[in-house]
Protein backbone atom coordinates (compact mmCIF):
# COMPACT_ATOMS: atom_id res chain seq x y z
CA UNK A 1 0.00 0.00 0.00
CA UNK A 2 1.19 3.03 -1.04
CA UNK A 3 1.00 6.79 -2.90
CA UNK A 4 3.17 7.19 -5.51
CA UNK A 5 3.86 10.92 -6.85
CA UNK A 6 5.35 10.99 -10.75
CA UNK A 7 5.62 14.49 -10.36
CA UNK A 8 5.85 17.20 -7.26
CA UNK A 9 5.58 21.16 -8.12
CA UNK A 10 5.59 24.34 -5.50
CA UNK A 11 3.86 27.10 -7.72
CA UNK A 12 4.54 30.65 -6.63
CA UNK A 13 0.83 32.08 -7.47
CA UNK A 14 -2.48 31.10 -7.73
CA UNK A 15 -3.03 31.69 -11.62
CA UNK A 16 -0.08 29.39 -11.97
CA UNK A 17 -1.21 26.44 -9.17
CA UNK A 18 -5.02 27.01 -10.94
CA UNK A 19 -3.50 26.46 -14.44
CA UNK A 20 -1.69 23.01 -13.31
CA UNK A 21 -4.38 21.75 -11.86
CA UNK A 22 -6.29 21.75 -15.00
CA UNK A 23 -3.86 19.06 -16.62
CA UNK A 24 -4.96 15.29 -16.53
CA UNK A 25 -3.74 13.79 -13.40
CA UNK A 26 -2.88 16.90 -11.43
CA UNK A 27 -4.26 17.08 -7.81
CA UNK A 28 -3.39 19.50 -4.85
CA UNK A 29 -2.13 18.11 -2.18
CA UNK A 30 -3.54 19.00 1.59
CA UNK A 31 -1.61 17.40 4.51
CA UNK A 32 -1.25 13.93 3.25
CA UNK A 33 -1.84 12.47 6.45
CA UNK A 34 -4.77 10.54 4.53
CA UNK A 35 -3.44 10.47 1.09
CA UNK A 36 -0.85 8.03 3.17
CA UNK A 37 -3.21 5.45 3.67
CA UNK A 38 -4.09 4.94 0.05
CA UNK A 39 -2.50 2.85 -2.86
CA UNK A 40 -2.56 5.26 -6.27
CA UNK A 41 -0.95 7.71 -8.80
CA UNK A 42 -0.84 10.98 -8.66
CA UNK A 43 0.44 11.92 -12.24
CA UNK A 44 0.98 15.80 -10.90
CA UNK A 45 1.10 16.67 -6.92
CA UNK A 46 0.61 20.02 -6.42
CA UNK A 47 2.19 21.81 -3.10
CA UNK A 48 0.47 24.86 -2.08
CA UNK A 49 2.52 26.13 0.36
CA UNK A 50 4.50 28.75 -1.07
CA UNK A 51 1.18 30.85 -2.22
CA UNK A 52 0.87 32.32 1.90
CA UNK A 53 -2.75 30.33 2.41
CA UNK A 54 -1.90 29.58 6.20
CA UNK A 55 -2.88 32.82 7.58
CA UNK A 56 -5.36 33.16 10.36
CA UNK A 57 -6.61 36.58 10.91
CA UNK A 58 -9.40 38.85 11.92
CA UNK A 59 -10.95 40.53 8.54
CA UNK A 60 -12.41 44.18 9.30
CA UNK A 61 -16.04 43.18 8.36
CA UNK A 62 -16.22 40.63 11.46
CA UNK A 63 -15.14 37.23 10.03
CA UNK A 64 -12.23 35.07 11.13
CA UNK A 65 -10.19 34.43 7.83
CA UNK A 66 -8.48 30.92 7.77
CA UNK A 67 -5.80 30.44 4.81
CA UNK A 68 -6.08 26.67 3.04
CA UNK A 69 -3.23 25.78 4.15
CA UNK A 70 -3.32 26.07 7.98
CA UNK A 71 -2.49 23.40 9.79
CA UNK A 72 -4.84 22.16 12.45
CA UNK A 73 -2.59 22.79 15.28
CA UNK A 74 -2.12 26.29 14.48
CA UNK A 75 -5.67 27.08 14.68
CA UNK A 76 -5.86 25.02 18.03
CA UNK A 77 -2.81 27.33 19.63
CA UNK A 78 -4.29 30.76 17.76
CA UNK A 79 -5.04 33.48 19.73
CA UNK A 80 -8.12 34.92 17.99
CA UNK A 81 -9.87 30.97 18.74
CA UNK A 82 -9.27 31.05 22.26
CA UNK A 83 -11.62 33.13 23.49
CA UNK A 84 -14.10 32.76 20.65
CA UNK A 85 -17.11 30.99 21.21
CA UNK A 86 -15.72 30.11 24.43
CA UNK A 87 -12.50 28.39 23.68
CA UNK A 88 -14.92 26.25 21.07
CA UNK A 89 -13.18 25.50 18.14
CA UNK A 90 -9.27 24.58 20.35
CA UNK A 91 -11.69 22.28 22.44
CA UNK A 92 -12.90 20.52 18.93
CA UNK A 93 -9.28 20.37 17.39
CA UNK A 94 -7.66 18.97 20.60
CA UNK A 95 -10.00 15.70 21.02
CA UNK A 96 -9.25 15.25 16.95
CA UNK A 97 -6.45 12.21 16.39
CA UNK A 98 -2.95 13.31 17.97
CA UNK A 99 -1.33 16.44 18.15
CA UNK A 100 1.36 15.08 15.68
CA UNK A 101 -1.58 14.44 12.95
CA UNK A 102 -2.93 18.03 13.52
CA UNK A 103 0.66 19.58 12.60
CA UNK A 104 0.53 17.97 9.66
CA UNK A 105 -3.49 17.92 8.62
CA UNK A 106 -4.48 21.45 6.94
CA UNK A 107 -7.79 22.96 6.88
CA UNK A 108 -8.04 22.46 3.09
CA UNK A 109 -7.18 19.23 3.24
CA UNK A 110 -9.89 18.57 5.80
CA UNK A 111 -13.17 20.82 3.98
CA UNK A 112 -11.78 20.22 0.29
CA UNK A 113 -13.00 16.44 0.11
CA UNK A 114 -15.72 16.81 2.83
CA UNK A 115 -14.84 13.76 4.72
CA UNK A 116 -17.45 12.07 6.76
CA UNK A 117 -15.73 11.47 9.45
CA UNK A 118 -14.50 14.56 10.33
CA UNK A 119 -15.15 16.07 14.04
CA UNK A 120 -13.90 19.63 12.56
CA UNK A 121 -16.39 19.71 9.52
CA UNK A 122 -18.91 19.23 11.98
CA UNK A 123 -17.90 21.89 14.47
CA UNK A 124 -17.90 24.61 11.56
CA UNK A 125 -20.26 24.06 9.85
CA UNK A 126 -22.56 24.75 13.75
CA UNK A 127 -20.93 28.46 13.51
CA UNK A 128 -21.52 30.79 10.24
CA UNK A 129 -19.04 30.03 8.34
CA UNK A 130 -18.08 29.96 4.50
CA UNK A 131 -15.41 28.74 2.24
CA UNK A 132 -13.55 30.36 -0.64
CA UNK A 133 -12.10 29.25 -3.67
CA UNK A 134 -9.89 31.26 -6.38
CA UNK A 135 -12.58 30.78 -9.32
CA UNK A 136 -15.86 29.81 -7.92
CA UNK A 137 -15.74 32.47 -5.05
CA UNK A 138 -17.36 32.39 -1.61
CA UNK A 139 -20.06 30.27 -0.58
CA UNK A 140 -21.96 28.80 2.31
CA UNK A 141 -19.98 25.61 3.67
CA UNK A 142 -23.33 23.84 3.92
CA UNK A 143 -23.70 24.77 0.39
CA UNK A 144 -20.21 23.07 -0.68
CA UNK A 145 -20.72 20.26 1.67
CA UNK A 146 -23.73 19.20 -0.06
CA UNK A 147 -23.13 20.12 -3.08
CA UNK A 148 -19.28 19.99 -3.81
CA UNK A 149 -17.87 21.86 -6.92
CA UNK A 150 -18.56 21.48 -10.60
CA UNK A 151 -15.21 21.64 -11.59
CA UNK A 152 -11.64 21.91 -10.14
CA UNK A 153 -10.65 25.02 -8.41
CA UNK A 154 -8.21 25.71 -5.16
CA UNK A 155 -9.72 26.34 -1.87
CA UNK A 156 -8.05 29.44 -0.59
CA UNK A 157 -9.83 30.29 2.87
CA UNK A 158 -12.38 29.39 5.51
CA UNK A 159 -14.29 32.01 7.02
CA UNK A 160 -16.39 32.10 10.76
CA UNK A 161 -17.90 34.89 11.51
CA UNK A 162 -16.74 36.54 14.73
CA UNK A 163 -19.92 37.09 16.74
CA UNK A 164 -21.36 35.90 19.90
CA UNK A 165 -21.95 32.21 20.04
CA UNK A 166 -22.47 29.63 22.66
CA UNK A 167 -21.47 26.46 21.34
CA UNK A 168 -21.22 22.36 22.72
CA UNK A 169 -20.02 19.48 20.83
CA UNK A 170 -20.63 15.56 21.23
CA UNK A 171 -19.26 12.78 20.10
CA UNK A 172 -19.12 9.21 20.63
CA UNK A 173 -16.08 6.96 19.58
CA UNK A 174 -14.86 3.37 20.27
CA UNK A 175 -12.22 4.50 22.31
CA UNK A 176 -11.02 8.21 22.78
CA UNK A 177 -8.10 7.60 20.19
CA UNK A 178 -10.27 6.73 17.14
CA UNK A 179 -12.50 8.54 14.46
CA UNK A 180 -16.16 9.36 16.22
CA UNK A 181 -18.84 7.18 15.11
CA UNK A 182 -20.82 10.16 15.01
CA UNK A 183 -20.90 13.40 16.45
CA UNK A 184 -22.94 16.80 16.70
CA UNK A 185 -22.35 20.66 17.44
CA UNK A 186 -25.01 22.73 18.27
CA UNK A 187 -24.30 26.64 18.55
CA UNK A 188 -27.09 29.66 19.64
CA UNK A 189 -26.15 33.51 19.08
CA UNK A 190 -26.23 35.24 22.44
CA UNK A 191 -27.23 38.56 21.91
CA UNK A 192 -28.66 40.62 25.16
CA UNK A 193 -28.94 37.84 26.85
CA UNK A 194 -31.43 36.14 24.72
CA UNK A 195 -30.29 33.36 22.04
CA UNK A 196 -31.07 33.13 18.48
CA UNK A 197 -29.92 31.62 15.42
CA UNK A 198 -29.86 28.29 16.65
CA UNK A 199 -27.33 26.05 14.06
CA UNK A 200 -27.55 21.67 14.77
CA UNK A 201 -24.93 20.05 12.97
CA UNK A 202 -24.69 16.33 12.64
CA UNK A 203 -21.40 14.18 11.27
CA UNK A 204 -20.51 10.96 10.69
CA UNK A 205 -23.25 9.35 9.70
CA UNK A 206 -20.72 8.23 8.48
CA UNK A 207 -21.89 10.38 5.95
CA UNK A 208 -20.41 13.90 5.86
CA UNK A 209 -21.62 16.39 8.15
CA UNK A 210 -25.09 17.99 7.49
CA UNK A 211 -27.74 20.85 9.10
CA UNK A 212 -30.92 20.03 10.49
CA UNK A 213 -32.60 23.15 9.04
CA UNK A 214 -36.03 21.48 9.91
CA UNK A 215 -35.20 21.31 13.55
CA UNK A 216 -33.36 25.37 13.63
CA UNK A 217 -36.66 26.31 11.96
CA UNK A 218 -38.37 24.78 14.96
CA UNK A 219 -36.22 26.57 17.66
CA UNK A 220 -36.85 29.73 16.16
CA UNK A 221 -40.16 29.98 17.52
CA UNK A 222 -39.15 28.96 21.20
CA UNK A 223 -35.90 27.37 23.27
CA UNK A 224 -38.96 25.82 25.75
CA UNK A 225 -38.78 21.50 26.33
CA UNK A 226 -41.74 21.17 24.23
CA UNK A 227 -39.60 22.63 20.97
CA UNK A 228 -36.49 20.69 22.04
CA UNK A 229 -38.32 17.34 21.78
CA UNK A 230 -39.86 18.30 18.70
CA UNK A 231 -36.92 19.74 17.36
CA UNK A 232 -35.15 16.22 18.07
CA UNK A 233 -38.35 14.92 16.44
CA UNK A 234 -37.54 16.92 13.07
CA UNK A 235 -33.94 15.65 13.56
CA UNK A 236 -34.63 12.02 13.40
CA UNK A 237 -36.78 12.47 10.39
CA UNK A 238 -34.50 14.83 8.55
CA UNK A 239 -30.90 13.24 8.90
CA UNK A 240 -29.84 9.82 7.18
CA UNK A 241 -27.51 7.79 9.27
CA UNK A 242 -25.83 4.63 7.24
CA UNK A 243 -24.53 1.42 8.09
CA UNK A 244 -20.83 0.75 8.03
CA UNK A 245 -18.40 -1.99 9.90
CA UNK A 246 -18.47 -0.27 12.65
CA UNK A 247 -21.93 1.10 13.87
CA UNK A 248 -25.54 1.02 12.50
CA UNK A 249 -27.33 3.60 10.97
CA UNK A 250 -30.25 2.53 13.83
CA UNK A 251 -27.87 2.91 16.45
CA UNK A 252 -25.95 5.95 15.21
CA UNK A 253 -29.67 7.24 14.76
CA UNK A 254 -30.20 6.80 19.02
CA UNK A 255 -26.79 8.20 20.01
CA UNK A 256 -26.65 11.14 17.94
CA UNK A 257 -30.65 12.35 19.02
CA UNK A 258 -29.08 11.92 22.94
CA UNK A 259 -25.83 13.68 21.92
CA UNK A 260 -28.02 16.44 20.63
CA UNK A 261 -30.86 16.43 23.57
CA UNK A 262 -27.30 16.96 26.16
CA UNK A 263 -25.86 19.32 23.45
CA UNK A 264 -28.83 21.84 23.39
CA UNK A 265 -29.18 21.68 26.80
CA UNK A 266 -25.97 22.93 27.39
CA UNK A 267 -26.18 25.93 25.01
CA UNK A 268 -29.74 26.55 26.06
CA UNK A 269 -29.28 26.72 30.26
CA UNK B 1 14.45 15.31 -7.38
CA UNK B 2 17.07 17.33 -4.32
CA UNK B 3 15.40 18.77 -0.89
CA UNK B 4 17.70 21.26 1.30
CA UNK B 5 17.12 21.02 5.04
CA UNK B 6 18.31 21.99 8.12
CA UNK B 7 18.36 19.14 10.39
CA UNK B 8 19.68 19.77 14.26
CA UNK B 9 21.13 22.75 12.94
CA UNK B 10 22.84 21.38 10.33
CA UNK B 11 22.52 21.87 6.33
CA UNK B 12 21.73 19.15 4.39
CA UNK B 13 20.25 18.10 1.20
CA UNK B 14 19.48 14.85 -0.02
CA UNK B 15 18.35 13.16 -3.64
CA UNK B 16 15.01 11.53 -2.83
CA UNK B 17 12.01 10.06 -4.98
CA UNK B 18 8.49 12.40 -5.07
CA UNK B 19 6.80 9.49 -3.13
CA UNK B 20 8.85 9.84 -0.08
CA UNK B 21 8.33 10.18 3.19
CA UNK B 22 10.45 11.81 5.91
CA UNK B 23 10.57 9.11 7.79
CA UNK B 24 12.06 7.14 5.35
CA UNK B 25 14.56 10.08 4.38
CA UNK B 26 15.75 10.81 7.66
CA UNK B 27 16.92 7.00 8.27
CA UNK B 28 18.40 6.52 5.27
CA UNK B 29 20.58 9.43 6.61
CA UNK B 30 21.30 8.25 9.53
CA UNK B 31 18.83 9.61 12.03
CA UNK B 32 17.94 6.41 13.53
CA UNK B 33 16.14 8.00 16.43
CA UNK B 34 13.40 8.15 14.18
CA UNK B 35 11.26 5.00 14.32
CA UNK B 36 9.01 2.95 11.64
CA UNK B 37 6.37 1.74 14.43
CA UNK B 38 2.47 1.51 12.59
CA UNK B 39 3.49 3.41 9.65
CA UNK B 40 0.00 4.85 9.31
CA UNK B 41 0.38 7.88 11.56
CA UNK B 42 -1.18 6.26 15.06
CA UNK B 43 1.77 5.29 16.89
CA UNK B 44 3.27 8.48 17.17
CA UNK B 45 7.34 6.61 17.20
CA UNK B 46 8.29 8.83 14.24
CA UNK B 47 7.56 11.80 15.86
CA UNK B 48 9.72 15.08 14.89
CA UNK B 49 10.07 18.56 14.97
CA UNK B 50 9.20 20.19 12.00
CA UNK B 51 9.78 24.36 11.98
CA UNK B 52 9.56 23.42 15.72
CA UNK B 53 5.60 21.56 15.81
CA UNK B 54 5.40 17.74 16.13
CA UNK B 55 4.43 15.80 13.12
CA UNK B 56 4.34 12.37 12.60
CA UNK B 57 7.15 11.70 9.53
CA UNK B 58 5.86 8.40 8.33
CA UNK B 59 3.42 11.18 7.01
CA UNK B 60 4.83 14.43 5.46
CA UNK B 61 6.35 13.98 1.84
CA UNK B 62 9.92 14.86 2.29
CA UNK B 63 9.52 16.79 -1.08
CA UNK B 64 7.33 19.21 1.27
CA UNK B 65 10.31 19.64 3.74
CA UNK B 66 12.57 21.31 1.02
CA UNK B 67 13.75 24.43 2.51
CA UNK B 68 12.36 23.75 6.36
CA UNK B 69 14.15 22.98 9.22
CA UNK B 70 13.75 19.26 11.04
CA UNK B 71 14.72 18.18 14.63
CA UNK B 72 14.74 14.72 15.60
CA UNK B 73 15.59 13.29 19.36
CA UNK B 74 19.40 13.27 18.35
CA UNK B 75 19.45 16.44 18.25
CA UNK B 76 17.90 17.85 21.30
CA UNK B 77 19.08 14.49 23.53
CA UNK B 78 21.45 16.85 25.40
CA UNK B 79 18.79 18.95 26.66
CA UNK B 80 16.51 16.23 28.02
CA UNK B 81 18.71 14.79 30.06
CA UNK B 82 16.93 15.50 33.36
CA UNK B 83 14.14 13.87 31.53
CA UNK B 84 15.83 10.83 30.60
CA UNK B 85 17.12 10.46 34.41
CA UNK B 86 13.76 10.89 35.68
CA UNK B 87 12.75 7.82 32.76
CA UNK B 88 15.64 5.71 34.59
CA UNK B 89 14.71 6.22 38.07
CA UNK B 90 11.14 5.42 37.27
CA UNK B 91 12.13 2.24 36.11
CA UNK B 92 10.42 3.44 32.55
CA UNK B 93 13.35 2.23 30.05
CA UNK B 94 11.63 -0.78 29.19
CA UNK B 95 12.10 -1.73 25.26
CA UNK B 96 12.70 1.93 24.58
CA UNK B 97 11.12 1.62 21.04
CA UNK B 98 8.56 4.54 21.59
CA UNK B 99 11.25 6.66 23.84
CA UNK B 100 12.82 8.57 21.17
CA UNK B 101 8.95 10.06 19.37
CA UNK B 102 7.85 10.78 23.37
CA UNK B 103 11.39 12.58 24.37
CA UNK B 104 10.19 14.86 20.86
CA UNK B 105 6.74 15.14 22.39
CA UNK B 106 7.69 15.87 25.96
CA UNK B 107 10.79 18.51 24.54
CA UNK B 108 7.53 19.78 22.91
CA UNK B 109 5.15 19.90 25.38
CA UNK B 110 8.02 21.56 28.39
CA UNK B 111 7.98 24.38 26.02
CA UNK B 112 3.94 24.81 25.38
CA UNK B 113 3.65 24.83 28.76
CA UNK B 114 5.83 27.58 29.81
CA UNK B 115 4.60 29.35 27.69
CA UNK B 116 1.32 29.09 29.13
CA UNK B 117 -0.52 27.68 25.78
CA UNK B 118 -0.67 24.06 27.79
CA UNK B 119 -2.34 23.60 30.62
CA UNK B 120 0.38 22.14 33.23
CA UNK B 121 -2.50 19.71 34.68
CA UNK B 122 -2.67 15.41 34.41
CA UNK B 123 -5.36 15.15 32.18
CA UNK B 124 -3.88 18.21 29.80
CA UNK B 125 -0.94 16.24 29.51
CA UNK B 126 -2.39 12.89 29.28
CA UNK B 127 -4.49 14.50 26.02
CA UNK B 128 -0.88 15.75 24.67
CA UNK B 129 -0.06 12.97 24.76
CA UNK B 130 -2.35 10.71 23.08
CA UNK B 131 -0.69 9.78 19.85
CA UNK B 132 2.54 8.22 21.70
CA UNK B 133 1.80 4.60 22.10
CA UNK B 134 3.73 2.18 24.02
CA UNK B 135 4.20 -1.50 22.52
CA UNK B 136 5.38 -2.34 26.30
CA UNK B 137 2.26 -0.51 27.53
CA UNK B 138 4.61 0.52 30.44
CA UNK B 139 2.57 3.95 30.74
CA UNK B 140 2.29 4.46 34.29
CA UNK B 141 6.41 4.29 35.13
CA UNK B 142 6.34 6.96 31.91
CA UNK B 143 3.83 8.78 33.37
CA UNK B 144 5.29 9.38 36.52
CA UNK B 145 8.42 10.63 35.27
CA UNK B 146 7.12 12.66 32.49
CA UNK B 147 4.43 14.30 35.24
CA UNK B 148 7.91 14.49 37.63
CA UNK B 149 9.88 16.64 34.85
CA UNK B 150 6.80 18.77 33.65
CA UNK B 151 6.22 19.51 37.22
CA UNK B 152 2.33 18.72 37.10
CA UNK B 153 1.09 17.97 40.42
Amino acid sequence: MSLRIKEYVRPKTLEEAYSLLQKEGAEILGGTTYARLSSREIQLAIDLQDLGLDEIKEEENGWISIGSMARLSDLEFHPLLKDFAGGFLPYVLSRIWSLQLRGVATVGGTVVPRWGFSDFLTAVLALETEVEFYKSGRMKLEDFLEKGLKEKDIMTRLLIKKEERRAVFKYMRNSEYDFSIVNVAVSVKVEDGKLYDCRIAVGARPGVAKLATKAMEILKESYDDEHVEMALHAVEDEINFGDDFRWSGEYRKSVALVLLKRALGEVIS
Amino acid sequence: MKIRVKINGQDRSFEIDPSEYLLDTLRKNGYMSVKRGCDTGSCGACTVLLDGRPVISCSVLSASVDGHEITTAEGIANQMKEYMHALASEGADQCGFCQPGLLVMIYYLKKMIDKGLIERDKETVRRYLIGNLCRCSGYLPQERAIFRFLGVD
